[in-house]
Protein backbone atom coordinates (compact mmCIF):
# COMPACT_ATOMS: atom_id res chain seq x y z
CA UNK A 1 0.00 0.00 0.00
CA UNK A 2 0.71 3.46 -1.09
CA UNK A 3 1.59 5.78 1.97
CA UNK A 4 0.43 8.72 -0.30
CA UNK A 5 -3.31 6.64 0.21
CA UNK A 6 -4.25 7.92 3.50
CA UNK A 7 -5.62 4.72 4.35
CA UNK A 8 -4.66 4.05 8.28
CA UNK A 9 -4.59 0.31 8.57
CA UNK A 10 -5.10 0.21 12.35
CA UNK A 11 -8.53 1.71 13.39
CA UNK A 12 -7.47 3.28 16.73
CA UNK A 13 -4.70 5.08 14.79
CA UNK A 14 -7.69 6.45 11.88
CA UNK A 15 -9.03 9.70 12.94
CA UNK A 16 -12.63 10.55 14.03
CA UNK A 17 -14.63 12.63 11.72
CA UNK A 18 -15.54 15.11 15.08
CA UNK A 19 -12.08 15.25 15.40
CA UNK A 20 -11.09 16.33 11.58
CA UNK A 21 -14.25 18.63 10.95
CA UNK A 22 -15.60 22.08 12.42
CA UNK A 23 -19.59 21.25 12.05
CA UNK A 24 -20.41 24.62 13.34
CA UNK A 25 -18.06 26.45 11.41
CA UNK A 26 -19.58 24.69 8.69
CA UNK A 27 -22.90 25.70 9.52
CA UNK A 28 -21.98 29.05 10.05
CA UNK A 29 -20.90 29.39 6.37
CA UNK A 30 -24.25 27.90 5.37
CA UNK A 31 -25.96 30.96 6.87
CA UNK A 32 -23.75 33.52 5.77
CA UNK A 33 -24.08 32.76 2.50
CA UNK A 34 -27.81 32.48 2.26
CA UNK A 35 -27.83 35.71 4.18
CA UNK A 36 -25.27 37.20 1.46
CA UNK A 37 -28.03 35.39 -1.47
CA UNK A 38 -30.85 37.15 0.09
CA UNK A 39 -29.11 40.14 0.23
CA UNK A 40 -27.77 39.99 -3.58
CA UNK A 41 -31.31 38.78 -4.78
CA UNK A 42 -32.97 41.39 -3.05
CA UNK A 43 -30.56 44.00 -5.05
CA UNK A 44 -31.61 41.36 -8.20
CA UNK A 45 -35.17 42.32 -7.95
CA UNK A 46 -34.69 46.00 -7.24
CA UNK A 47 -32.78 46.04 -10.42
CA UNK A 48 -35.14 43.79 -12.59
CA UNK A 49 -37.86 46.35 -11.32
CA UNK A 50 -35.91 49.54 -12.44
CA UNK A 51 -35.40 47.17 -15.81
CA UNK A 52 -39.61 47.56 -16.51
CA UNK A 53 -40.00 51.18 -15.16
CA UNK A 54 -41.07 50.57 -11.19
CA UNK A 55 -37.74 51.48 -9.43
CA UNK A 56 -38.81 51.71 -6.07
CA UNK A 57 -36.70 53.93 -4.83
CA UNK A 58 -36.42 56.75 -7.10
CA UNK A 59 -34.10 59.39 -6.64
CA UNK A 60 -31.97 58.12 -3.28
CA UNK A 61 -28.44 58.43 -4.66
CA UNK A 62 -27.15 56.01 -2.50
CA UNK A 63 -29.80 53.16 -3.62
CA UNK A 64 -29.48 54.29 -7.22
CA UNK A 65 -30.05 51.00 -9.56
CA UNK A 66 -25.94 50.86 -11.05
CA UNK A 67 -25.11 50.26 -7.32
CA UNK A 68 -27.86 47.79 -6.43
CA UNK A 69 -26.33 45.91 -10.04
CA UNK A 70 -22.84 45.87 -8.09
CA UNK A 71 -24.56 44.67 -4.81
CA UNK A 72 -26.33 41.93 -6.41
CA UNK A 73 -23.34 40.39 -8.53
CA UNK A 74 -20.72 40.56 -5.89
CA UNK A 75 -22.66 39.33 -3.20
CA UNK A 76 -23.42 36.37 -5.25
CA UNK A 77 -19.94 36.05 -6.10
CA UNK A 78 -18.07 36.91 -2.52
CA UNK A 79 -21.22 36.49 -0.40
CA UNK A 80 -23.23 33.45 -1.18
CA UNK A 81 -20.58 31.42 -3.65
CA UNK A 82 -17.44 31.82 -1.50
CA UNK A 83 -18.82 31.61 1.67
CA UNK A 84 -21.22 28.40 0.52
CA UNK A 85 -17.64 26.91 -0.83
CA UNK A 86 -15.39 27.69 2.09
CA UNK A 87 -17.95 26.10 4.65
CA UNK A 88 -18.11 22.93 2.28
CA UNK A 89 -14.23 22.92 2.11
CA UNK A 90 -14.35 22.88 6.15
CA UNK A 91 -16.22 19.52 5.54
CA UNK A 92 -14.44 17.90 2.50
CA UNK A 93 -11.00 18.81 2.64
CA UNK A 94 -10.46 17.27 6.47
CA UNK A 95 -12.64 13.67 5.32
CA UNK A 96 -10.16 13.60 2.62
CA UNK A 97 -6.89 14.05 3.74
CA UNK A 98 -8.24 12.54 6.93
CA UNK A 99 -6.15 16.05 8.64
CA UNK A 100 -7.93 19.04 10.11
CA UNK A 101 -7.48 22.41 8.66
CA UNK A 102 -3.83 23.87 10.12
CA UNK A 103 -5.16 25.87 12.99
CA UNK A 104 -8.79 26.37 14.37
CA UNK A 105 -8.41 29.48 15.57
CA UNK A 106 -7.09 30.71 12.20
CA UNK A 107 -10.29 29.27 10.39
CA UNK A 108 -12.85 31.20 12.86
CA UNK A 109 -10.73 34.25 12.06
CA UNK A 110 -11.00 33.77 8.46
CA UNK A 111 -14.80 33.15 9.17
CA UNK A 112 -14.90 36.49 10.43
CA UNK A 113 -12.59 38.28 8.34
CA UNK A 114 -14.48 37.29 5.16
CA UNK A 115 -17.74 38.42 6.08
CA UNK A 116 -15.94 41.83 6.89
CA UNK A 117 -14.61 41.78 3.58
CA UNK A 118 -17.54 41.47 2.24
CA UNK A 119 -19.87 43.90 4.18
CA UNK A 120 -17.19 46.26 3.27
CA UNK A 121 -17.45 45.56 0.02
CA UNK A 122 -21.08 46.05 0.27
CA UNK A 123 -20.62 49.88 2.23
CA UNK A 124 -18.49 50.89 -0.01
CA UNK A 125 -19.72 49.59 -3.34
CA UNK A 126 -23.43 51.57 -1.76
CA UNK A 127 -20.94 54.80 -0.93
CA UNK A 128 -19.76 55.08 -4.96
CA UNK A 129 -16.66 53.72 -4.24
CA UNK A 130 -16.59 50.82 -6.75
CA UNK A 131 -13.29 50.09 -8.69
CA UNK A 132 -14.27 50.20 -12.16
CA UNK A 133 -13.87 46.75 -13.12
CA UNK A 134 -16.68 43.99 -14.02
CA UNK A 135 -16.51 41.74 -10.63
CA UNK A 136 -14.03 43.45 -9.23
CA UNK A 137 -15.86 46.54 -8.15
CA UNK A 138 -13.95 45.85 -4.58
CA UNK A 139 -13.01 49.23 -3.30
CA UNK A 140 -9.59 49.94 -3.28
CA UNK A 141 -9.03 50.11 0.39
CA UNK A 142 -10.46 46.33 0.69
CA UNK A 143 -8.03 45.08 -2.01
CA UNK A 144 -5.60 43.98 0.50
CA UNK A 145 -7.58 42.99 3.10
CA UNK A 146 -9.70 40.64 0.81
CA UNK A 147 -5.74 39.68 -0.30
CA UNK A 148 -4.46 38.89 2.85
CA UNK A 149 -7.82 36.84 3.64
CA UNK A 150 -7.06 34.64 0.81
CA UNK A 151 -3.67 33.89 1.52
CA UNK A 152 -4.78 32.63 4.47
CA UNK A 153 -7.73 30.51 3.15
CA UNK A 154 -4.61 29.24 1.07
CA UNK A 155 -2.38 28.34 4.13
CA UNK A 156 -5.35 26.91 6.30
CA UNK A 157 -6.18 24.38 3.12
CA UNK A 158 -3.25 23.84 1.43
CA UNK A 159 -1.45 22.56 4.71
CA UNK A 160 -3.61 19.53 5.08
CA UNK A 161 -3.39 18.93 1.14
CA UNK A 162 -0.23 18.86 0.97
CA UNK A 163 0.90 16.95 3.71
CA UNK A 164 -0.82 13.55 1.95
CA UNK A 165 1.29 11.47 0.32
CA UNK A 166 1.23 9.88 -2.97
CA UNK A 167 -1.41 10.40 -6.01
CA UNK A 168 -4.11 12.61 -4.99
CA UNK A 169 -7.77 12.18 -5.64
CA UNK A 170 -9.02 14.78 -7.77
CA UNK A 171 -11.09 16.81 -5.59
CA UNK A 172 -7.70 17.60 -3.61
CA UNK A 173 -6.45 18.32 -7.24
CA UNK A 174 -9.19 21.09 -8.10
CA UNK A 175 -8.94 22.25 -4.79
CA UNK A 176 -5.44 22.78 -4.05
CA UNK A 177 -5.37 24.41 -7.75
CA UNK A 178 -7.97 26.37 -6.92
CA UNK A 179 -6.28 28.33 -3.74
CA UNK A 180 -3.34 29.10 -5.90
CA UNK A 181 -5.64 29.81 -8.59
CA UNK A 182 -8.13 32.74 -6.73
CA UNK A 183 -5.22 33.97 -4.54
CA UNK A 184 -3.48 34.85 -8.02
CA UNK A 185 -6.17 35.94 -10.09
CA UNK A 186 -8.12 38.07 -7.62
CA UNK A 187 -4.16 39.67 -7.24
CA UNK A 188 -4.23 39.96 -11.50
CA UNK A 189 -7.61 41.81 -12.16
CA UNK A 190 -7.63 43.97 -8.54
CA UNK A 191 -4.01 45.49 -8.54
CA UNK A 192 -2.49 45.19 -11.95
CA UNK A 193 -5.48 47.41 -14.01
CA UNK A 194 -5.50 49.75 -11.29
CA UNK A 195 -2.15 50.33 -10.88
CA UNK A 196 -0.06 48.97 -13.58
CA UNK A 197 -1.19 48.42 -17.30
CA UNK A 198 -4.11 51.03 -18.61
CA UNK A 199 -6.37 50.67 -21.87
CA UNK A 200 -6.70 48.28 -24.32
CA UNK A 201 -4.11 46.63 -22.09
CA UNK A 202 -6.30 46.82 -19.22
CA UNK A 203 -9.59 46.07 -20.55
CA UNK A 204 -7.13 42.10 -21.72
CA UNK A 205 -6.41 42.09 -18.55
CA UNK A 206 -10.04 42.90 -16.84
CA UNK A 207 -11.22 39.94 -19.66
CA UNK A 208 -8.71 37.38 -18.02
CA UNK A 209 -10.15 38.60 -14.52
CA UNK A 210 -14.01 38.16 -15.08
CA UNK A 211 -13.28 34.52 -16.82
CA UNK A 212 -10.91 33.31 -14.46
CA UNK A 213 -13.10 34.38 -11.78
CA UNK A 214 -15.43 31.80 -13.02
CA UNK A 215 -13.26 29.57 -14.12
CA UNK A 216 -10.13 29.41 -11.77
CA UNK A 217 -12.08 30.23 -8.88
CA UNK A 218 -16.08 28.83 -9.15
CA UNK A 219 -14.99 25.85 -11.74
CA UNK A 220 -12.35 23.88 -9.67
CA UNK A 221 -14.20 24.30 -6.08
CA UNK A 222 -17.23 23.35 -8.16
CA UNK A 223 -15.79 20.02 -9.42
CA UNK A 224 -13.75 19.30 -6.71
CA UNK A 225 -17.27 19.59 -4.80
CA UNK A 226 -18.81 17.25 -7.18
CA UNK A 227 -16.45 14.61 -7.63
CA UNK A 228 -16.29 14.04 -4.04
CA UNK A 229 -19.96 14.19 -3.13
CA UNK A 230 -21.47 11.79 -6.33
CA UNK A 231 -19.54 9.16 -5.36
CA UNK A 232 -20.24 9.50 -2.00
CA UNK A 233 -24.18 9.85 -2.48
CA UNK A 234 -24.03 7.11 -5.40
CA UNK A 235 -22.17 4.48 -2.95
CA UNK A 236 -19.22 3.53 -6.07
CA UNK A 237 -16.61 5.26 -7.29
CA UNK A 238 -16.12 7.52 -9.92
CA UNK A 239 -16.38 5.66 -13.68
CA UNK A 240 -12.91 6.82 -14.39
CA UNK A 241 -10.39 8.70 -12.48
CA UNK A 242 -7.67 9.17 -14.70
CA UNK A 243 -10.47 11.06 -17.22
CA UNK A 244 -11.03 12.98 -14.35
CA UNK A 245 -7.47 13.40 -14.24
CA UNK A 246 -7.48 14.76 -18.31
CA UNK A 247 -10.79 16.84 -16.92
CA UNK A 248 -8.32 19.08 -14.79
CA UNK A 249 -5.57 19.73 -16.53
CA UNK A 250 -7.29 20.77 -19.72
CA UNK A 251 -8.42 22.95 -17.60
CA UNK A 252 -5.20 23.95 -16.06
CA UNK A 253 -3.80 24.43 -19.79
CA UNK A 254 -6.37 25.79 -21.69
CA UNK A 255 -8.58 28.21 -19.61
CA UNK A 256 -6.34 31.21 -18.47
CA UNK A 257 -6.37 31.44 -22.65
CA UNK A 258 -9.93 32.70 -23.01
CA UNK A 259 -10.39 35.97 -21.10
CA UNK A 260 -10.23 37.90 -24.17
CA UNK A 261 -13.36 36.24 -25.37
CA UNK A 262 -15.41 38.88 -23.00
CA UNK A 263 -13.62 41.33 -25.49
CA UNK A 264 -14.35 40.44 -28.68
CA UNK A 265 -14.65 43.25 -31.33
CA UNK A 266 -12.77 45.76 -29.32
CA UNK A 267 -9.42 47.25 -30.09
CA UNK A 268 -7.60 44.17 -28.40
CA UNK A 269 -5.33 42.57 -31.19
CA UNK A 270 -6.73 40.11 -33.12
CA UNK A 271 -4.69 36.95 -33.26
CA UNK A 272 -5.27 37.41 -29.09
CA UNK A 273 -9.25 37.03 -29.75
CA UNK A 274 -8.77 34.08 -32.40
CA UNK A 275 -6.73 32.31 -29.84
CA UNK A 276 -9.47 32.57 -27.09
CA UNK A 277 -12.14 31.70 -29.48
CA UNK A 278 -10.17 28.59 -30.44
CA UNK A 279 -9.41 27.30 -27.02
CA UNK A 280 -12.81 28.18 -26.39
CA UNK A 281 -13.71 25.72 -28.47
CA UNK A 282 -11.36 23.01 -27.96
CA UNK A 283 -12.03 23.71 -24.15
CA UNK A 284 -15.39 21.72 -24.98
CA UNK A 285 -13.31 18.48 -25.22
CA UNK A 286 -12.54 18.71 -21.60
CA UNK A 287 -15.66 19.54 -20.60
CA UNK A 288 -16.85 16.49 -23.00
CA UNK A 289 -14.27 13.98 -20.83
CA UNK A 290 -16.13 15.70 -17.58
CA UNK A 291 -20.06 15.28 -18.82
CA UNK A 292 -18.90 11.36 -19.56
CA UNK A 293 -17.38 10.46 -16.63
CA UNK A 294 -20.18 11.81 -14.60
CA UNK A 295 -22.86 9.83 -16.55
CA UNK A 296 -20.33 7.55 -16.58
CA UNK A 297 -20.38 7.18 -13.25
CA UNK A 298 -24.62 7.21 -13.00
CA UNK A 299 -24.91 4.67 -15.43
CA UNK A 300 -27.33 1.71 -14.15
CA UNK A 301 -28.56 3.97 -11.49
CA UNK A 302 -30.24 7.21 -12.98
CA UNK A 303 -33.42 6.78 -11.05
CA UNK A 304 -31.84 7.43 -8.28
CA UNK A 305 -31.71 10.94 -9.43
CA UNK A 306 -35.38 11.13 -9.15
CA UNK A 307 -35.67 9.95 -5.55
CA UNK A 308 -32.09 11.44 -4.00
CA UNK A 309 -32.72 14.88 -3.66
CA UNK A 310 -28.94 16.44 -3.43
CA UNK A 311 -27.82 13.79 -6.66
CA UNK A 312 -31.00 15.33 -8.26
CA UNK A 313 -29.53 18.99 -7.61
CA UNK A 314 -25.92 18.23 -8.80
CA UNK A 315 -27.10 16.55 -11.47
CA UNK A 316 -29.52 19.20 -13.05
CA UNK A 317 -26.41 21.44 -12.56
CA UNK A 318 -24.27 19.12 -14.32
CA UNK A 319 -26.71 19.10 -17.21
CA UNK A 320 -26.88 23.43 -17.19
CA UNK A 321 -23.18 22.82 -17.32
CA UNK A 322 -23.26 21.27 -20.13
CA UNK A 323 -25.31 23.78 -21.56
CA UNK A 324 -24.09 26.55 -21.12
CA UNK A 325 -20.23 24.80 -22.27
CA UNK A 326 -22.35 24.68 -25.70
CA UNK A 327 -23.42 28.08 -25.33
CA UNK A 328 -19.88 29.18 -24.84
CA UNK A 329 -18.26 27.34 -27.91
CA UNK A 330 -21.72 28.91 -30.27
CA UNK A 331 -21.30 32.27 -28.20
CA UNK A 332 -17.67 32.89 -29.09
CA UNK A 333 -17.57 32.28 -33.03
CA UNK A 334 -17.28 35.89 -34.76
CA UNK A 335 -19.90 35.44 -36.32
CA UNK A 336 -22.58 34.84 -33.99
CA UNK A 337 -20.52 37.13 -31.15
CA UNK A 338 -21.54 40.17 -33.68
CA UNK A 339 -25.54 38.75 -33.45
CA UNK A 340 -25.36 38.86 -29.44
CA UNK A 341 -22.56 41.23 -27.81
CA UNK A 342 -24.12 43.46 -25.06
CA UNK A 343 -27.22 41.75 -25.20
CA UNK A 344 -29.59 39.88 -22.99
CA UNK A 345 -28.09 36.86 -24.37
CA UNK A 346 -25.28 37.26 -22.37
CA UNK A 347 -26.89 38.01 -18.79
CA UNK A 348 -29.07 34.93 -19.49
CA UNK A 349 -26.19 32.98 -20.30
CA UNK A 350 -24.14 34.08 -16.56
CA UNK A 351 -27.66 33.19 -14.77
CA UNK A 352 -27.66 30.16 -15.39
CA UNK A 353 -23.92 29.41 -15.01
CA UNK A 354 -23.93 31.24 -11.84
CA UNK A 355 -27.38 29.93 -10.25
CA UNK A 356 -27.99 27.07 -12.87
CA UNK A 357 -25.03 25.36 -12.35
CA UNK A 358 -22.71 26.38 -9.35
CA UNK A 359 -25.75 27.58 -6.48
CA UNK A 360 -27.70 24.54 -7.66
CA UNK A 361 -24.39 22.47 -7.02
CA UNK A 362 -24.15 24.00 -3.32
CA UNK A 363 -27.82 23.82 -2.02
CA UNK A 364 -27.60 20.35 -2.90
CA UNK A 365 -24.66 19.82 -0.87
CA UNK A 366 -26.69 21.79 1.41
CA UNK A 367 -29.80 19.92 1.05
CA UNK A 368 -27.44 16.83 1.96
CA UNK A 369 -25.10 18.25 4.94
CA UNK A 370 -27.50 20.34 7.25
CA UNK A 371 -29.85 17.06 8.34
CA UNK A 372 -25.96 15.44 8.88
CA UNK A 373 -24.52 17.98 11.15
CA UNK A 374 -27.90 18.81 12.90
CA UNK A 375 -28.59 15.43 13.33
CA UNK A 376 -32.43 15.65 12.87
CA UNK A 377 -34.71 15.29 9.39
CA UNK A 378 -35.54 18.57 7.52
CA UNK A 379 -38.14 20.43 9.22
CA UNK A 380 -40.16 20.18 5.69
CA UNK A 381 -39.29 17.57 3.19
CA UNK A 382 -41.57 19.14 0.91
CA UNK A 383 -40.16 22.29 1.40
CA UNK A 384 -36.97 20.95 0.45
CA UNK A 385 -38.77 19.67 -3.27
CA UNK A 386 -40.75 22.93 -3.58
CA UNK A 387 -37.50 24.96 -2.99
CA UNK A 388 -35.63 22.44 -6.09
CA UNK A 389 -38.57 22.95 -8.43
CA UNK A 390 -38.84 26.68 -7.97
CA UNK A 391 -35.33 27.13 -8.24
CA UNK A 392 -34.63 24.74 -10.97
CA UNK A 393 -37.94 25.71 -13.04
CA UNK A 394 -37.26 29.47 -12.43
CA UNK A 395 -34.10 29.10 -13.35
CA UNK A 396 -35.28 27.60 -16.63
CA UNK A 397 -37.65 30.06 -17.71
CA UNK A 398 -35.21 33.01 -16.81
CA UNK A 399 -32.29 32.25 -18.65
CA UNK A 400 -34.28 30.95 -21.28
CA UNK A 401 -36.09 34.27 -21.53
CA UNK A 402 -32.98 36.69 -21.36
CA UNK A 403 -31.59 34.16 -23.91
CA UNK A 404 -34.57 34.63 -26.41
CA UNK A 405 -34.67 38.87 -25.95
CA UNK A 406 -31.26 38.76 -26.30
CA UNK A 407 -31.56 37.63 -29.85
CA UNK A 408 -34.36 40.26 -30.53
CA UNK A 409 -31.82 42.78 -29.23
CA UNK A 410 -29.16 41.57 -31.58
CA UNK A 411 -31.52 41.36 -34.61
CA UNK A 412 -32.81 44.96 -33.58
CA UNK A 413 -29.87 46.09 -33.67
CA UNK A 414 -28.59 44.51 -36.73
CA UNK A 415 -31.38 46.18 -38.43
CA UNK A 416 -30.50 49.59 -37.19
CA UNK A 417 -33.65 50.22 -35.39
CA UNK A 418 -33.50 52.89 -33.42
CA UNK A 419 -32.73 52.42 -29.27
CA UNK A 420 -36.02 53.04 -28.60
CA UNK A 421 -37.66 50.25 -30.30
CA UNK A 422 -34.76 47.53 -28.92
CA UNK A 423 -36.07 48.70 -25.66
CA UNK A 424 -39.86 48.72 -26.51
CA UNK A 425 -39.37 45.26 -27.61
CA UNK A 426 -37.07 43.91 -24.25
CA UNK A 427 -39.93 45.14 -21.90
CA UNK A 428 -42.15 41.91 -21.69
CA UNK A 429 -38.59 39.85 -21.54
CA UNK A 430 -37.76 41.84 -18.92
CA UNK A 431 -41.34 41.16 -17.18
CA UNK A 432 -41.05 37.44 -17.36
CA UNK A 433 -37.25 37.44 -16.07
CA UNK A 434 -38.93 39.74 -13.10
CA UNK A 435 -41.81 36.96 -11.79
CA UNK A 436 -38.61 33.96 -12.45
CA UNK A 437 -36.73 35.77 -10.33
CA UNK A 438 -39.41 36.26 -7.69
CA UNK A 439 -40.03 32.37 -7.81
CA UNK A 440 -36.56 31.83 -7.13
CA UNK A 441 -36.19 34.27 -4.50
CA UNK A 442 -39.61 32.98 -2.78
CA UNK A 443 -37.58 29.56 -3.14
CA UNK A 444 -34.75 30.62 -1.32
CA UNK A 445 -36.36 32.17 1.55
CA UNK A 446 -38.33 28.88 1.93
CA UNK A 447 -34.88 27.27 2.31
CA UNK A 448 -33.66 29.52 4.86
CA UNK A 449 -37.06 29.41 6.68
CA UNK A 450 -36.80 25.60 6.64
CA UNK A 451 -33.12 25.28 7.61
CA UNK A 452 -33.91 28.11 10.59
CA UNK A 453 -36.92 25.93 11.58
CA UNK A 454 -34.59 22.49 11.39
CA UNK A 455 -31.61 23.87 13.55
CA UNK A 456 -34.29 25.02 16.20
CA UNK A 457 -35.42 21.14 16.09
CA UNK A 458 -32.26 20.03 16.20
CA UNK A 459 -30.86 18.20 19.48
CA UNK A 460 -28.33 20.27 21.56
CA UNK A 461 -25.65 17.70 21.09
CA UNK A 462 -23.58 17.91 17.59
CA UNK A 463 -20.86 16.08 18.33
CA UNK A 464 -21.36 12.45 16.75
CA UNK A 465 -22.67 12.42 12.72
CA UNK A 466 -24.81 10.26 11.25
CA UNK A 467 -24.60 8.77 8.00
CA UNK A 468 -27.21 10.35 5.48
CA UNK A 469 -30.50 12.52 5.41
CA UNK A 470 -33.83 10.99 4.75
CA UNK A 471 -33.26 13.19 1.20
CA UNK A 472 -30.22 11.39 0.71
CA UNK A 473 -31.27 8.22 0.20
CA UNK A 474 -29.49 5.71 -2.22
CA UNK B 1 -3.34 -2.44 -1.76
CA UNK B 2 -3.29 -4.98 -4.96
CA UNK B 3 -3.11 -2.55 -7.78
CA UNK B 4 -6.26 -2.59 -9.78
CA UNK B 5 -6.50 -3.06 -13.41
CA UNK B 6 -8.20 -0.33 -15.02
CA UNK B 7 -10.94 -1.17 -17.46
CA UNK B 8 -9.79 -1.60 -21.36
CA UNK B 9 -12.15 1.21 -22.19
CA UNK B 10 -11.71 3.96 -19.67
CA UNK B 11 -7.73 3.62 -20.10
CA UNK B 12 -8.42 4.27 -23.94
CA UNK B 13 -10.73 6.94 -23.58
CA UNK B 14 -8.22 8.24 -21.08
CA UNK B 15 -5.19 8.09 -23.62
CA UNK B 16 -7.48 9.85 -26.68
CA UNK B 17 -9.10 12.61 -24.77
CA UNK B 18 -5.54 13.70 -23.25
CA UNK B 19 -4.20 13.36 -27.03
CA UNK B 20 -6.94 15.49 -28.11
CA UNK B 21 -6.35 17.76 -25.11
CA UNK B 22 -2.60 18.69 -25.28
CA UNK B 23 -2.50 18.41 -29.15
CA UNK B 24 -4.37 21.77 -29.63
CA UNK B 25 -2.99 23.04 -25.91
CA UNK B 26 0.77 22.77 -27.69
CA UNK B 27 0.13 24.26 -30.83
CA UNK B 28 -2.10 27.24 -28.94
CA UNK B 29 0.89 27.66 -26.91
CA UNK B 30 3.71 27.40 -29.67
CA UNK B 31 0.99 30.16 -31.39
CA UNK B 32 1.00 32.53 -28.57
CA UNK B 33 4.52 32.49 -27.99
CA UNK B 34 5.55 32.85 -31.83
CA UNK B 35 3.22 36.25 -31.21
CA UNK B 36 5.51 37.55 -28.66
CA UNK B 37 8.40 37.05 -29.91
CA UNK B 38 6.86 39.43 -33.08
CA UNK B 39 5.81 41.71 -30.16
CA UNK B 40 9.27 41.95 -28.51
CA UNK B 41 10.82 42.15 -32.42
CA UNK B 42 8.77 45.35 -32.55
CA UNK B 43 5.17 45.12 -34.26
CA UNK B 44 3.70 47.98 -32.34
CA UNK B 45 0.28 46.46 -33.15
CA UNK B 46 0.74 43.82 -31.18
CA UNK B 47 2.30 45.89 -27.49
CA UNK B 48 -1.24 45.67 -26.06
CA UNK B 49 -0.85 41.91 -26.00
CA UNK B 50 2.12 41.99 -24.05
CA UNK B 51 0.62 42.09 -20.83
CA UNK B 52 -2.16 39.08 -21.38
CA UNK B 53 0.73 37.01 -23.10
CA UNK B 54 3.07 37.56 -20.03
CA UNK B 55 0.13 36.47 -17.85
CA UNK B 56 -0.48 33.26 -19.47
CA UNK B 57 3.00 32.27 -19.66
CA UNK B 58 3.08 32.73 -16.28
CA UNK B 59 0.30 30.67 -15.54
CA UNK B 60 1.19 28.18 -18.11
CA UNK B 61 4.55 28.11 -16.30
CA UNK B 62 3.24 27.25 -13.31
CA UNK B 63 0.83 24.71 -14.67
CA UNK B 64 3.56 23.02 -16.43
CA UNK B 65 6.02 22.62 -12.73
CA UNK B 66 2.82 21.16 -11.16
CA UNK B 67 2.05 18.76 -13.89
CA UNK B 68 5.97 17.75 -13.72
CA UNK B 69 6.10 17.66 -9.81
CA UNK B 70 2.53 15.48 -10.04
CA UNK B 71 4.45 12.99 -12.55
CA UNK B 72 7.40 12.76 -10.76
CA UNK B 73 5.29 11.92 -7.31
CA UNK B 74 3.84 8.80 -9.19
CA UNK B 75 0.10 10.05 -9.42
CA UNK B 76 0.16 9.07 -12.60
CA UNK B 77 0.73 5.15 -11.98
CA UNK B 78 -2.59 3.73 -10.35
CA UNK B 79 -4.86 6.36 -11.84
CA UNK B 80 -7.87 4.53 -10.11
CA UNK B 81 -6.38 3.91 -6.85
CA UNK B 82 -7.24 7.68 -5.17
CA UNK B 83 -10.29 7.01 -5.93
CA UNK B 84 -11.25 3.35 -4.41
CA UNK B 85 -9.18 4.91 -1.58
CA UNK B 86 -11.61 7.75 -0.74
CA UNK B 87 -14.33 5.17 -0.67
CA UNK B 88 -12.90 3.48 1.74
CA UNK B 89 -12.12 6.04 3.77
CA UNK B 90 -15.17 7.65 4.13
CA UNK B 91 -17.49 4.09 4.76
CA UNK B 92 -14.50 4.05 7.96
CA UNK B 93 -15.48 7.47 8.91
CA UNK B 94 -18.87 7.11 8.63
CA UNK B 95 -18.76 3.65 10.91
CA UNK B 96 -17.11 5.09 13.39
CA UNK B 97 -19.09 5.58 17.06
Amino acid sequence: MSAGTNVVTADRNFPKHQDLVEERLVLWYFVAALTFMTVSMLAGTLMGLQLIRHNPLPAIEILSPGRWRMIHTNAIAYGFLANAFLGIMHWVIPRLTLRPCLNRQLSYLIFAAWQFVVLATAVGLIFGQAQGLEWGETPVWIDPVAQLGLLLVAINFGAPILQTRGPMYVTLWYYLAALVWTFLTYAMGNFVPEYFVCGSSAGAVGGLFIHDLVGLFVTPLGWGMMYYFVPILLKRPMWSHGLSLVGFWGLAFFYPLQGIHHFLYTPIPMFLQYGAVLSTIALELVVVTVIINFVGTLYGTGGLVVTNLPLRYFYTGILFYFLTCLQCALQVTMTFQALIHFTDWVVGHAHMVMFGVFSMWQLGVMTYLVPRILKTEWYSTKWCEWHYWASAGGLLVMSGDLILGGLFQGWSWAALQPWDASIRLSLPFWSVRLVAGLVIFAAQLLFLLNFYLTWRNAPRSTSVTEPASGLATA
Amino acid sequence: MSEQRQPYRTHWLTWFFSAMVLIPTILGFANKFLDLVLVVQGDEDGAFAVTPICNYLFATAGFLCLFVWTATQGAFQNLDGPSHTMMENEKRLDSQP
